[in-house]
């Protein structure tokens, strides 16, 4: 009898419960993969700082790593971005820069986006489809060239 | 023997059944819903989190298990204690929006020791928290703990690096409102906290560097706080927050609360997150959480969460959904086993729209 008595209150209870559960996922109209809304705007993909940030930076990753409470205090923002990673010492490991100018092999953003095995935590973007080999390459590309504000 | 067969049996049978992601899974915020406990009572972290009490220990050999061998004491002597976790995960996708080819892989996902010295009984506590892997050592909590409940209205005054208090401390970082929110096992924060804890009342207020785990540039702080109300049959809460950085300052605010009916509880969490920006566009977003347990025997407990997000209150269609469907086994003392399966609803065009599966075992002292 107490069994069914507590299937009984758990059904009334779970009433206004599921009233809260309703909520859908979007239809994604008017948006890309990311959530974010289509843009004519954004220019061509390239290795250049201004390039990664209107095609990765802000529309990908600033979704966790913005404002006041970026994760690990990585703030990709534009204007923050280049502050936070070049020359920035990896709080998950001490031994490698964000990004090492000139030495993509040895800047641990690299090794976030492409997901290595010996990285801490997950690839990024965490819970959001991987970069594509174009986006990767061109972050590469950048490093390579200087990691310069341009 | 036939003892233990049958409420073993009994839990891989249910499990089977059953179709379980992959997450952390431990002293769960339902457990404390369940029992009416505040989290203090079975964490020497009072906020919830990480190493246990002895009476979280004796708790967690002789009220969670099917089956208990023995008893086991944490404490080495009237000075010392200690604890550790060890985690191995085998996760893989069930269901991909790109038609990938499924993924599969067995990890170790944690290796933590946990040392407690009790340096003056009652009043001075050192408690370490300290990750050995998977990927290198760091510390995650390490703290000296005042008063310890010695103080007036059962207060204490904590010092060092620390969890902050917000909302309910889920042990899976990636529902929405711990990712979201900032709040969660990935994000100690080096400060000072303040809590007092009379009767029913907990109450808890930090003041932290506010700089999510990274080293500290003196740039603005954080405040951070929680208080519940907390009874044998139902606790309801809120919490609320302010980071404050050069160019950006984020609020977030919250209601937690959960009930228990008999073998089920239910928990849930709803937080408002405010990002102000000084060169763009403010940001604002909105996460939820209900979870429903059902306790089927003792040592078998049952699942089902449900996450909201909406990440950009100013773009629509853009919602966010996660469920979760899983069943956890204590079959015996310092053993758990869980089996879980996570939907992601994503919009129609994105690829993270992925289902995926998971077994833990999880073996803690």
């Amino acid at each position: 009898m107490k069994a069914l008595r507590d299937w009984r209150w758990a059904a009334a209870t779970l009433i206004p419960l599921a009233a809260f559960v309703v909520a859908c996922a979007g239809d994604g109209t008017g948006l890309d993969q990311f959530g974010n809304p289509l843009s004519p705007d954004t220019p061509e993909l390239g290795p250049t700082l201004d390039s990664i940030q209107q095609n990765v930076f802000t529309p990908i990753c600033t979704q966790c790593h913005t404002g006041a409470a970026a994760p690990l205090g990585l703030a990709l923002d534009e204007g923050a971005s280049r502050d936070d990673l070049v020359n920035v010492q990896s709080v998950e490991h001490a031994e490698l820069l964000l990004v090492s100018p000139g030495d993509p092999e040895a800047s641990y953003l690299v090794w976030k986006v492409e997901g290595r095995a010996d990285i801490t935590g997950g690839r990024m973007p965490l819970s959001l489809p991987p970069l594509s080999e174009a986006e990767i390459a061109a972050i590469r590309g950048w490093i390579e060239q200087g990691a310069e504000d341009n | 023997m036939r003892r233990l067969i049958g409420p073993i049996g009994a839990a891989i049978v249910a499990s089977c059944l059953l179709l379980l992601k992959p997450a952390d899974l431990s002293g769960e915020p339902y457990l404390s819903v369940r029992t009416g406990l505040k989290c203090s009572q079975c964490h020497v972290n009072k906020t919830g989190g990480g190493g246990r009490t002895d009476f979280g220990s004796i708790y967690a050999q002789t009220r969670l298990p099917m089956v208990q061998f023995g008893f086991l004491k944490r404490s080495l002597n009237d000075f010392l204690s200690i604890g550790a976790n060890f985690r191995v995960l085998a996760s893989g996708t069930a269901r991909d929006a790109t038609d990938a080819i499924p993924r599969s892989s067995v990890e170790i996902t944690e290796q933590s020791l946990q040392l407690e010295a009790r340096v003056i009984r009652d009043f001075l506590t050192l408690y370490i928290d300290q990750l050995l892997g998977p990927s290198g050592a760091s510390t995650r909590e390490a703290f000296a703990l005042f008063g310890n409940g010695s103080l007036p209205l059962e207060g204490y005054v904590k010092a060092g690096k620390f969890f902050l208090p917000y909302g309910l401390r889920l042990v899976d970082d990636n529902e929405f409102i711990r990712a979201r929110t900032g709040f969660n096992y990935d994000t100690p924060d080096i400060g000072i906290e303040l809590g007092i804890e009379p009767g029913p009342l907990s109450f808890f207020v930090s003041f932290s560097n506010g700089t999510q785990g990274a080293s500290e540039d003196n740039s603005g702080k954080q405040i951070a706080g929680s208080a519940a109300l907390i009874f044998r049959r139902f606790r309801v809460g809120a919490s609320a927050s302010r980071n404050d950085a050069p160019d950006a300052r984020r609020d977030a605010v919250g209601g937690f609360g959960g009930f228990n009916v008999g073998r089920f509880t239910f928990l849930g969490e709803l937080d408002y997150i405010f990002d102000s920006f000084e060169e763009r566009e403010d940001v604002s977003q909105f996460v939820g959480f209900v979870e429903g347990d059902f306790l089927v025997i003792r040592g078998l407990n049952i699942k089902t969460t449900y996450g909201f997000l909406d990440p950009n209150r100013d773009i629509g269609e853009n919602a966010r959904v996660r469920w979760r469907f899983g069943a956890e086994v204590f079959p015996t003392q310092f053993v758990q086993a869980s089996v879980f399966y996570t939907l992601l609803e994503d919009i129609p065009q994105a690829t993270t729209d992925t289902d995926r599966w998971g077994i833990e075992l999880h073996v803690y002292f």
